[in-house]
């Protein structure tokens, strides 16, 4: 990975209205014990992770992203852990409190937003 | 020719829009029809006392009128008399039919409010004209029918839709409100449109000439090719389960905004346990619509948030601007809720609690967004 590398995230169709994401989509829940769930953009491409990822039996409306250098500005540490599947990757919320969380997800957001969808659903 | 006048119903109207001694104008009708339903209920009280006779003798109701007279002080309780004909000093042979009437309807009111079978006391024929009464009353609203007694006679929004599911001929029942939805067809020749609903079901419906206009608009998409999200108010009919099952009559066609509150949080009522990556449980749509109408009624700053639901079953509103993003999470059902601000330019945020459950905190959270967005 380099800082140009995109770090995947899928959207849940509930975190996108008038085609606004939430920052809650940056943002890890409860069960990302701090570790927000991402693909290395190097290694696939938007419209198969998003196939990877639905064929798991989840829901995502959409493929956004922040990139490395990105996640370096804003001080958000990431690794590619490869668990549970090749080309795996987390961004690394675990030593920031609540607050401090938001502030990152509103930025990372931020980003994606301006970046754009690189894939969606098919309706 | 002498007239009698008495009074015959002097229902007492319970609730915040009936403060001040104020009766809606709509309801001048419900008042009409217990002019009916009297003069009905009148018409079998003879039939009974006079069996086998299927008809009521010629003139039965001559000269009988209702009128509506005063609004009693202290509460909105209007009064209904009975205009009945006299012959020299005494009303006519069958005015008791009419002053009985109302005792009548009273009593199967009160049976209803106990939970037990009005038709036991009225037919159910006469029982369905009740449809027509209180079609408008919202779920906090009430009338009395006898509210001076010990038992008042509660004619409530579920009393009278208990009474109206068990007497009508395919368990449903009419009220008055609203659906929001796009529309998906519109029959100009027949005056019929297809709403799709929120939750994605299609109802149907009929409108009037004075609609055609307005439906023809919310037909037309917006500028992206997208529908335009409308509410259709009116009379509408539901099963006994309170699912749509068409609009009956409409009475207005409200054009709602992209971000329109209500709409966002029906939509977010809709999802399923599980919702996000097999965690987040259901919404409680009670709770959405109190937070929908709190925004109702003390949101005042021009631009609508964005609204996301979480898993932990808070809502999440959000505003961004160059300069800054705003969230409000806002716990449910408590209402108690975190703003957080983060200024871009100077990289610094501000986090603070919120009580949405008073004024006050609504018109903090409307001046922080002037300041801000």
């Amino acid at each position: 990975m380099n800082p140009k590398t995109l770090l995947l995230r899928q959207v849940n169709p509930a975190w996108i209205q008038a085609g606004r994401i939430s920052s809650q989509a940056f943002v890890p829940t409860l069960k990302d014990n701090g570790k927000l769930s991402v693909y290395n953009g190097d290694r696939w491409k938007p419209s198969d992770s998003h196939q990877h990822f639905e064929s798991q039996g989840l829901l995502s409306m959409g493929v956004a992203a922040a990139s490395c250098h990105e996640c370096q500005k804003i001080g958000i540490p990431y690794e590619e852990d490869n668990i549970p599947f090749e080309g795996h990757c987390f961004m690394d919320f675990r030593s920031l409190g609540s607050s401090a969380q938001k502030r990152a997800g509103k930025k990372l957001a931020k980003y994606a937003r301006e970046r754009g969808f690189l894939f969606t659903k098919p309706a | 020719m002498d007239k009698h006048i008495e009074t015959i119903f002097t229902p007492r109207f319970v609730g915040s829009r009936f403060e001040g001694h104020r009766l809606p104008l709509e309801f001048l009708d419900d008042l009409q029809v217990l002019g009916k339903i009297n003069t009905t209920i009148a018409k079998w009280l003879w039939k009974q006392n006079n069996v086998g006779r299927k008809r009521v003798p010629n003139g039965f109701d001559k000269g009988v009128s209702y009128a509506i007279t005063d609004i009693k002080a202290g509460s909105t309780m209007p009064t209904v008399e009975l205009i009945a004909p006299k012959v020299g000093l005494f009303p006519t042979q069958y005015a008791e039919y009419f002053q009985q009437a109302p005792r009548k309807l009273t009593e199967a009111i009160q049976v209803l409010d106990e939970g037990g079978d009005p038709t036991s006391v009225l037919p159910q024929e006469i029982l369905q004209m009740m449809e027509t009464f209180g079609a408008s009353l919202r779920p906090d609203e009430l009338v009395e029918f006898n509210p001076s007694a010990s038992k008042p006679a509660r004619f409530t929004p579920s009393n009278r839709k208990r009474l109206i599911v068990q007497v009508s001929k395919d368990r449903q029942y009419t009220k008055a409100g609203f659906l929001r939805g796009t529309l998906s067809e519109l029959d100009k020749k027949r005056q019929s449109f297809h709403l799709q609903l929120v939750n994605g079901k299609t109802i149907s419906g009929s409108y009037g000439k004075e609609f055609k206009e307005d439906l023809m608009d919310a037909f037309s998409e917006e500028e992206d090719n997208s529908q335009k999200l409308i509410a259709i108010h009116g009379t509408i009919l539901y099963n006994a389960q309170d699912f749509p099952i068409t609009i009956k009559l409409v009475s207005e066609v409200e054009f709602l905004e992209q971000l329109d509150v209500g709409w966002r949080l029906e939509q977010i009522g809709e999802l399923k346990d599980g919702w996000c990556e097999n965690h987040g449980e259901a919404f409680d749509p009670s709770h959405l619509a109190d937070l929908s109408d709190r925004f109702d009624s003390d949101f005042t700053f021009s631009y609508l948030p964005h609204l996301y639901p979480m898993p932990d079953g808070s809502i999440s509103a959000e505003w961004e601007s160059d300069a800054f993003d705003i969230s409000l999470v806002i716990t449910l059902p408590s209402m108690s809720s975190v703003l957080h601000i983060l200024n871009f330019a100077t990289d610094e945020s501000i986090e603070m609690e919120i009580d949405l459950n008073e004024t006050e905190g609504w018109i903090k959270l409307n001046t922080h967004l002037e300041e801000k967005v």
